[in-house]
């Protein structure tokens, strides 16, 4: 039996019902997929950060008690090396300024651009993995040297120079010269780990800013070793901080511990404090119950919908019924052609959702790093295609229709299942 | 031989404010191959007790054996396929699908059968077609068929699965009387040809006399 053939037929001759469902539909996929698709974006594998799932970030450290009364904040480089380095668990470890000032950046006699930059060393383009334009990234020895040198991101170098090959020029930065190491493609604002319009090479002292003994600049990037699991890190992590929370404690401090190293699901909620833990589940349930709010309250309507056009066909379902059908066959039938309808609203909504975030973004994910004078092609923070056409969507879109199709259809098709094939014909005769 | 055999049935319709009595205490047998018509005024109980013979409804008392199969301990699915292997319907009203064209309709009864390859079915529909004079109509939706090409796909329906009874209910209170009696043609020659058991409610005289047997229904209780 040709049950597509059928639909389509339905389909047309219950035309408003059927756009009704599928508009019904759409909506409510667009709206949770939107949803979703923001917070997942959030933690998605980009370029550069394409293994954002094995690396971890070490940051702040809250003392209370003693001279400290309750200080929290960036860590001191000193701080950071001594509960993160040379840890079992990880494979490599790279440390870089943990917040940044904008920066005035310009060429002898050129414009000056307001960007963020980020000081970062040699592991830092090893863990991530940016494009090369030009040029290449600074080394150990650079590093080491605190040498003067600047990678700069595409459009940077463009709005600088004009072009991208730019390799061994030289710029100011608030009026010291640096030289050009490398040109790096954009990264998008939303990877807040590794996003900076520049970067400069990251040395203890810029770790060490302000010099509060334990409380600088830095944070520290954790690759995992493979196989390593985030409670074997975790662990190690807690272990080194009873460690200095016994140095501190001779100060009568308390070094108080925030359940780091943090993931980047937990550095892009943002939920948390230098001085409180991050409650990743909070947001997590906060979220789901929206999402089933958005997915329960249509199905619901379309329900109803499906009632009415169930109702159309119960002489079809007593005929069926008279000629063989079991009831579940019925239920399955009927369940299987609301799945078709659910799909076209599903897949529709799905697009919407994507043209959505793609283009309203900017409701989404303002930036507020401060690119207002001389703006640079990036000011606010534009998901890409390839953040969003993900087989994690598709799955979860697939997995939504289902859902809907389950609560909408159900009830309606069940009841249509149980009407007596005698009863179903004699209504229409 | 008793194709269809009802002993003591009764029907009652039961609503919170009123008890109906559909069929009284109803006997009856019927031999197989036999043309059987029934009639009786609107009302006397012949739709419910084409229905219960057709296994699409039960009754409230009594036995009801089709085929030496008694069917009162047969659950939900067991109906189902008794109905699919053995028992083909015709309706008033012919009752096809809109929405399906009229090949799809015949191949109704075949698509709760298992076993049955597409081919298979396709063969099965462009047999009966030909034999019902529709071969050329396989496309057509019922929306664009006459009344009397409509219950002809309604019989092709009823016939493709070779059930050994055919209900027939009104067949021709549709029709005009050139269309009703190219439709009892076609009943008359599945019982001559094939030797199918027909059991038709009518209430057309002339017609009925041409069955093999009449039997009379008023008010719930069979007269004749």
């Amino acid at each position: 039996m040709n049950y597509l053939r059928q639909i389509i037929y339905e389909m047309r001759h219950q035309r408003m019902m059927t756009w009704v469902s599928i508009s019904g539909t759409a909506l409510s996929m667009f709206l949770v997929m939107a949803l979703f698709m923001t917070n997942q974006i959030m933690t998605v594998e980009v370029a550069p950060e394409s293994n954002r799932k094995s690396i971890y970030i070490g940051q702040n450290i809250h003392l209370t008690g003693g001279n400290w009364g309750d200080s929290s904040g960036a860590a001191h480089y000193e701080t950071i090396k001594q509960i993160y380095g040379n840890l079992k668990s990880v494979e490599t470890a790279s440390y870089m300024s943990q917040w940044a000032d904008n920066a005035d950046i310009n060429v002898k006699g050129g414009d000056t651009f307001t960007v963020l930059p980020k000081w970062v060393d040699w592991n830092f383009w090893k863990i991530y993995d940016f494009r090369f334009l030009d040029g290449k990234p600074f080394d150990e020895a650079d590093c080491n040297a605190g040498a003067k040198k600047i990678v700069l991101t595409r459009s940077l170098a463009r709005s600088l120079f004009g072009e991208e090959n730019v390799t061994g020029r030289e710029v100011l930065v608030d009026a010291m010269p640096y030289v050009v190491a490398g040109v790096v493609e954009d990264v998008s604002p939303l990877l807040n780990t590794t996003f900076a319009n520049f970067y400069l090479v990251f040395t203890p002292e810029i770790g060490n800013s302000g010099n509060y003994k334990y409380f600088g600049n830095t944070q520290v990037a954790l690759l995992m070793k493979a196989g390593v699991t985030f409670e074997e890190l975790q662990n190690e992590v807690k272990s080194r901080y009873a460690t200095m929370g016994n140095e501190v404690a001779k100060e009568g401090a308390e070094l108080v511990y925030h359940e780091q190293p943090y993931s980047a699901e937990i550095i892009s909620d943002g939920g948390y404090g230098s001085n409180n833990s991050p409650d990743v589940e909070s947001s997590r349930r906060g979220r789901l119950i929206i999402y089933a709010i958005l997915i329960l309250l249509p199905a619901i309507n379309l329900s109803s919908m499906t009632r009415s056009r169930l109702r159309h066909r119960v002489s079809e379902i007593g005929v069926r019924r008279a000629f063989g059908a079991k009831k579940s066959s019925i239920l399955g039938q009927m369940m299987g052609e609301n799945m078709i309808i659910t799909f076209i609203g599903g897949v529709i909504g799905l697009l919407l959702s994507v043209l959505f975030v793609l283009f309203a973004s900017n409701l989404f994910f303002q930036y507020s790093g401060g690119l207002s004078v001389n703006s640079l092609d990036i000011i606010n923070a534009k998901p890409t295609f390839g953040m969003l056409f993900t087989w994690e969507n598709f799955f979860v879109a697939f997995v939504l229709c289902l859902i809907l199709n389950i609560l909408s259809a159900t009830v309606p098709a069940w009841q249509a299942s149980r009407v007596e094939p005698a009863v179903a014909i004699a209504k229409v005769k | 031989m008793a194709i269809i055999t009802l002993k003591d049935v009764n029907k009652v319709y039961r609503t919170k404010e009123v008890e109906t009595l559909a069929l009284e205490n109803v006997n009856l047998e019927i031999q197989k191959g036999e043309f059987v018509s029934i009639m009786g005024p609107s009302g006397c109980g012949k739709s419910t007790l084409l229905n219960i013979i057709g296994l699409l409804d039960v009754p409230s008392g009594g036995t009801v054996t089709i085929m030496d199969d008694a069917t009162g301990k047969m659950n939900d699915a067991q109906l189902s396929h008794f109905r699919n292997r053995n028992i083909g319907f015709v309706f008033q009203s012919f009752h096809l699908i809109p929405s399906l064209n009229v090949a799809d309709n015949v191949a109704l009864p075949l698509a709760y059968r298992d076993g049955i390859s597409s081919k298979e079915r396709h063969e099965k529909v462009a047999e009966v077609l030909t034999r019902l004079g529709l071969s050329h109509r396989m496309r057509h939706f019922p929306g664009q068929l006459s009344g009397g090409q409509c219950q002809r796909v309604a019989i092709a329906r009823a016939i493709i699965g070779d059930p050994q009874i055919v209900l027939a209910d009104e067949p021709t209170g549709n029709l005009d009387s050139k269309m009703g009696q190219e439709v009892m043609d076609i009943l008359h020659r599945l019982n001559k040809e094939d030797g199918r058991t027909i059991v038709m409610v009518t209430h057309n005289e002339s017609q009925a006399r041409m069955t093999d047997r009449i039997i009379r229904f008023f008010d719930g209780r069979q007269v004749e």
